[in-house]
């Protein structure tokens, strides 16, 4: 039998190539690296730290103005997209895009590859 | 007399190493690599003298070498006492360099007639057999195994030979009887405790040794096998030190600062005494309160640290220390600033913030890495 880990691996390799998707992590909303495959020598344990805050403060803030949740957030830089969403109450899921990914397919299957983790996480 | 595997928890376990001439298992369940800790022990051994002979029937020789040496060791310059019994490369019809092949592994008559001579020739000697499970899978024959098994652990008793081997623990029918051969059991495993998965080792039973009932969580990184704390929380008041001390303790940090005060984390790596831990620097001002509960979730334990000169703040780090859920985790109080001419020493803070005795109280001065892991070392003690 897998190990959940194996899952969420299995989850983010399915995710890698589709709408420019670069690689990922699933990280616990705590900060902490749950599975990753971020390629290159990104350090997955600050890249963990980094995304959970961000998230949680995007989080924090969009509920003070009471408008609602907080659907991704979305970082952008020359070489790359950064998207941060939401995978239930547990955990979240971050990836990396190329520069130029469009970002309609990317975000609809990070939604599907969220759904997937939180059925993962709830068993 | 016990030889210390240098994996400083794994030994304090078995009472202080492995009595000389026992022969212990590492049994690792599917998905756990119990090699780094042989070749760490291997290194040790190695290290201090012992010749050490190394039979390999899953990989090559070469590739035992090339994963010590990625583990940071110089292998090269130990390589004198060092023999490898190559039961790998004959069976995959590559050529092998070693003086002692083995051309079919699953002839265990073969095996056993090479291992008894060896073993009355030699003596005194760290023995390793990696891995038990793969002989398993090319014989096919548990029992005929187990009775080779026997005969080689008892001689190797008489010659002292320490042996060691690695065996994970596929569904094989009756382990028990298996692990009731040697005189000691490690066990390896996975937790998976709601979101953190992390592996750890055990003791099952060493026959030398009383009895311990603890997990030690473990990560492999360069300089072999350390016991692994994925989150240590740092935090308290505003400007008290908290990501002074991230940065002196740790071999490499990050900090989110804007205009001098941390507004998201500080995240830094600690590799001290064996020990590895992750830790997360909060935000002290009131207003990044959200991050501080965010952060603090699935914490381990807790450096509390104070300016031992402003004594007005000490009920900020008591609140913070009750927002966090980290609320009846392990944790140390950090005396910080202990430089400074006006730093109230360790028993008027715990005067002040009414501690009970049994909270530590580490006097430092962050800037200067004075002390600072005397503090992270009074927190493992209470973790391990
Ligand atoms: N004299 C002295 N100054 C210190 C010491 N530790 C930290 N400081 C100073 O105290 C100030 C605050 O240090 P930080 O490490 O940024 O404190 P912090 O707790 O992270 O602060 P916030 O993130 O803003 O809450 C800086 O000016 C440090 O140089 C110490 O041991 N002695
Ligand atoms: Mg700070």
């Amino acid at each position: 039998m897998a190990t959940k880990k194996e899952e969420l691996e299995e989850i983010l390799s399915k995710l890698n190539n589709v709408g420019g998707i670069e690689g990922g992590s699933v990280v616990s909303r705590d900060g902490l690296v749950m599975a990753s495959n971020l390629s290159g020598n990104v350090d997955p344990e600050v890249f963990a730290a980094m995304s959970a805050t961000m998230l949680g403060a995007a989080e924090t803030a969009v509920s003070e103005l009471a408008k609602g949740e907080t659907g991704r957030v979305i970082a952008e830089s020359e070489q790359t997209k950064l998207i941060a969403t939401g995978a239930g109450p547990l955990a979240l899921l971050v990836v990396m895009t190329s520069p130029d990914a469009t970002l309609g397919l990317a975000l609809v299957e990070m939604q599907k590859a969220a759904n997937k983790i939180i059925s993962v996480l709830s068993t | 007399m016990l030889l210390p595997t240098g994996i400083p928890k794994l030994d304090e376990l078995m009472g202080g190493g492995i009595e000389k001439g026992a022969s212990i298992l590492f049994s690792c369940i599917p998905g756990v690599q119990g090699e780094p800790l042989v070749e760490h022990l291997l290194y040790t051994r190695l290290n201090v003298g012992d010749k050490c002979t190394y039979l390999v029937n899953n990989k090559k020789p070469s590739d035992v070498k090339r994963s010590m040496k990625d583990l940071g060791w110089d292998i090269e310059s130990l390589e004198k006492k060092l023999s490898f019994i190559d039961s790998y490369s004959g069976f995959m019809g590559i050529q092998g360099e070693e003086k002692y092949m083995i051309s079919d592994p699953s002839n265990l008559e073969d095996l056993d007639s090479m291992l008894m001579e060896l073993f009355s020739k030699i003596k005194n000697q760290v023995f390793i057999f990696d891995s038990l499970s793969t002989l398993i899978d090319v014989h096919g024959n548990p029992k005929e195994i187990q009775e080779k098994l026997i005969k080689w652990v008892l001689l190797c008793k008489k010659r002292d030979i320490t042996s060691v081997y690695l065996f994970t623990r596929w569904p094989y029918g009756d382990i028990k009887t298996i692990e009731n051969i040697f005189d000691a059991v490690i066990n390896l495993k996975t937790m998976e405790e709601r979101v953190i998965f992390s592996q750890y080792f055990e003791l099952s039973r060493a026959n030398w040794a009383k009895p311990v009932n603890k997990r030690i969580p473990f990560k492999v990184a360069m300089g072999g096998v350390h016991v692994y704390m994925p989150k240590i929380l740092v935090t308290g008041p505003h400007n008290a030190g908290k990501s002074s001390l991230v940065e002196a303790l740790s071999t490499k940090s990050i900090s989110v600062d804007r205009l001098g005060t941390t507004i998201a984390l500080d995240h830094g790596k600690t590799c001290y005494n064996g020990f590895m831990a992750e830790l997360f620097g909060t935000p002290g001002q009131e207003r990044f309160d959200p991050i501080i509960k965010l952060l603090s979730g699935e914490a381990l334990g807790v450096l509390l640290i104070i300016d031992s000169t402003q004594p007005e703040t000490f009920t900020r780090a008591k609140d913070i220390i009750s927002m966090t859920k980290a609320k009846g985790l392990p944790y140390v109080v950090v005396a910080n600033k202990q430089d400074l001419p006006d730093a109230l020493n360790p028993a008027q803070i715990r005067d002040k913030m009414k501690l009970p005795d049994e909270v530590k109280i580490i006097p430092v001065v962050a800037t200067q890495k004075k002390d600072v892991f005397k503090a992270l070392d009074a927190l493992f003690e209470q973790l391990i």
